[in-house]
């Protein structure tokens, strides 16, 4: 069985089904046209609830069913050779019980989720500056000189670049 | 359908210092993305695309056509010279140009890589230019059910080929046909699915959720793997003689016309036509035994291949207004939002347009040439930049891309949304290219469907009286079955062998 095609085939069969549901507050028809605004997103909906379903069947038999490739076989996409010493290393520390990579992947959705929040709160370049200087460290350099210089070069650059010379409007602090 | 005058005068635009520029600038762009680990064409050309709105429609989208090309050549730097190429379309480039490198001809593999890029790219833009006017002159007949029908048959195409599961693509295919349908309704001009929300009575913007899906779920991607920096051994500098050059010049041929081949079929991207390139050049070689140990043929095929795919890949866009791959799903997007109709009626209403981006398709093949011999020596220095640096660099510019669409906040944080949306799609093996393919074509999709209805008074059948729409239509359904029929019969053979 391949545990992961059920699951994901299961989420995709209830948001198709929530597709479905949610469309149903959309006029079935109107004077211009006879199918509305509704059928569309239904026949989607129901659309995605058959490829699930075939997804979550494929899945419990353990079948991938790959797409056909231009050229059938020699087109097949082959993974490249690639030698010890250009493998990447792995990572066996945790932090908080959850693995190194993952925490770093978590820690970075979580700054940039409070990044797009405290733009208009205290303008571009403050929150930049703060947000990029954490990404930097969170990425890996730890090195505090160069997490303030790398912050301050990244958002300089953007800030010239995209606000001064293509005239772009950047958000502006709320809270001064 | 040809217009002598049209001709001229988009000659004259592209040969302006203002759009040579952006070219030149668009192709340098381009070589750097493609050496960036997981930059590709698609991501470089969304995160470029809000800067260029106040630009000339043609002058922006040369500029984009010469980022594709660039990141094409790029991701062959990256290949030969580190063995982890910048760009999908660079894998096959591995297996000759970095025994090139590591033989201590690295300064040839690159002038190799760079000669067959820009020959590839250079020729498909002619075939591109034969291939494209007649078929679009075919298409002026369609109308509405065959629309509904070329759009059915790009994302069928799309969802179907070079996917893990066909299942995983047709879902992705329908999630983002799904996200077209939020905001105005076409045709009533009624609310959907808006939840009351002013910020999305227009719908979300595809760069939206196209710098979501590729460029911040690329970052996603790259900070959760270790920070190790790529190791350039010193190269020799070196470049290939204009005898090796010439003695390459018919595999480089026969491997554009296979790129450009290929890259027209909806789906099929740069590396599955370096793939082939590859094998077929092996073929026809007089030493196949050197292939995979520094071979020049073996480095030439590839690169021209997956070159050549661009043009490939303008012929359905710009002929029938369907993108053939990621980064043509963009060019498309930003034509419509520069306001322009991708499809027949472009030859005839925009000719001076559609000339322009061929003279600076060829254009930028020698801007490639150029730059790439120039640069050569310096391109190693672009994959020094430490990792840290790079992906918050790239995540900040994914965010002022962001603002830069509508200036709404609402939209910086939709892009955070799709970019974890992208994340675990990538995980679980459900490819982004369909989604942002059904974003692109939706509307198209729903629009012309509504409309053949309207047409027909409520008769599905029109779909099968007309013959294009019809043969159309089936072509669709049988590219996705047929994966499914070739599992099930391979599956019965199996059976009756072990019986």
């Amino acid at each position: 069985m391949l545990l992961k095609n059920v699951i994901s085939g299961l989420v995709c069969l209830v948001l198709g089904a929530l597709l479905w549901w949610i469309a149903g507050d959309v006029p079935s028809f109107t004077a211009t046209d006879e199918l509305g605004g509704r059928f569309f997103p239904r026949l989607i909906a129901a659309m995605i609830m058959l490829a699930s379903a075939g997804l979550i069947i494929t899945g419990a038999l353990g079948i991938e069913i790959a797409g056909g490739q231009v050229g059938g076989k020699k087109g097949q996409a082959q993974a490249p050779q690639v030698s010890k010493e250009d493998e990447e290393p792995v990572e066996t520390a945790h932090v908080l019980g959850v693995p190194v990579g993952t925490a770093r992947l978590i820690s970075f959705v979580l700054v940039m989720l409070v990044y797009t929040l405290i733009l208009d709160v205290i303008g571009y370049i403050p929150a930049s500056l703060v947000t990029f200087a954490v990404m930097i460290w969170i990425a890996g350099e730890h090195r505090p000189v160069r997490v303030i210089l790398g912050s301050v070069v990244i958002t300089a650059l953007l800030y010239t670049l995209f606000a001064i010379v293509f005239g772009m409007n950047v958000p502006e602090a709320s809270l001064f | 359908m040809i217009e002598v005058s049209a001709i001229l005068e988009a000659l004259l635009n592209v040969l302006t210092p203002y759009t040579l520029f952006f070219l030149v600038l668009g192709v340098l762009i381009g070589i750097v993305a493609g050496i960036l680990p997981g930059i590709n064409g698609a991501i470089g050309i969304s995160l470029i695309l809000p800067f260029t709105f106040g630009m000339e429609p043609a002058t922006a989208l040369i500029m984009m056509l010469g980022l594709w090309g660039g990141q094409n050549f790029g991701g062959g730097v990256t290949a030969a010279l580190v063995h982890a190429p910048g760009a999908a379309s660079g894998a096959a480039t591995l297996f000759d140009g970095y025994p090139m490198a590591q033989k201590g001809q690295a300064g040839k593999a690159l002038g190799i890589i760079c000669v067959s890029s820009s020959i590839g790219w250079f020729l498909s833009t002619i075939m591109l230019a034969v291939i494209a006017i007649p078929l679009a002159a075919f298409a002026l007949r369609f109308s509405a059910p065959e629309y509904f029908a070329v759009g059915i048959f790009g994302l069928s195409m799309v969802a179907s080929m070079a996917t893990k599961n066909i299942f995983k693509g047709a879902i992705a295919t329908l999630f983002g046909l799904a996200i077209v349908t939020i905001g105005t309704d076409p045709f009533s001009g009624l609310p959907r699915f808006t939840f009351g929300r002013f910020e999305l009575m227009d719908g979300i913007n595809f760069l939206v959720v196209m710098i979501g899906v590729f460029a911040i779920a690329e970052v996603l991607v790259q900070v959760q793997k270790p920070n190790v920096q790529a190791k350039v051994k010193k190269f020799s500098r070196e470049l290939p003689s204009w005898r090796e050059i010439r003695a390459l010049l018919p595999t480089m041929f026969r491997s554009a016309g296979i790129g450009m081949l290929v890259g027209t079929a909806p789906g099929a991207g740069g590396s599955i036509a370096a793939f082939i390139a590859y094998n077929e050049a092996k073929r026809f070689s007089r030493k196949p035994e050197e292939f995979g140990y520094g071979s020049q043929e073996g480095l030439a095929a590839p690169e021209a291949a997956n070159n050549a795919t661009e043009g490939g890949a303008m012929v359905p866009l710009l002929a029938l207004g369907i993108p053939g791959s990621g980064a043509a799903a963009v060019i498309l997007a930003s034509m419509i939002l520069y306001g322009l109709r991708p499809g027949p009626q472009i030859f005839t209403e925009q000719p001076v347009l559609v000339y322009s981006l061929f003279f600076g398709l060829a254009l930028g093949a020698v801007a490639l040439l150029i730059l790439g011999l120039l640069l050569t020596p310096y391109l190693a220095l672009v994959m020094r930049i430490p990792k840290p640096y790079l992906i918050t660099g790239v995540a900040g510019i994914a965010f002022m891309a962001a603002m830069a669409i509508t200036g709404l906040l609402f939209d910086v944080r939709l892009v955070l949304l799709f970019g974890v949306v992208g994340y675990i799609m990538r995980k679980l093996d459900f490819p982004p290219a369909p989604m942002i393919l059904a974003l692109v074509l939706g509307f198209m999709i729903e629009t012309s469907l509504r409309r053949a209805l309207i047409m027909s008074d409520g008769d599905w059948s029109i779909f099968m009286t007309r013959p294009i729409a019809a043969t159309i239509l089936a072509v669709a359904i049988l590219s996705f079955l047929y994966p499914m029929l070739r599992e099930i019969v391979g599956r019965l053979r199996q059976r009756s062998a072990k019986q």
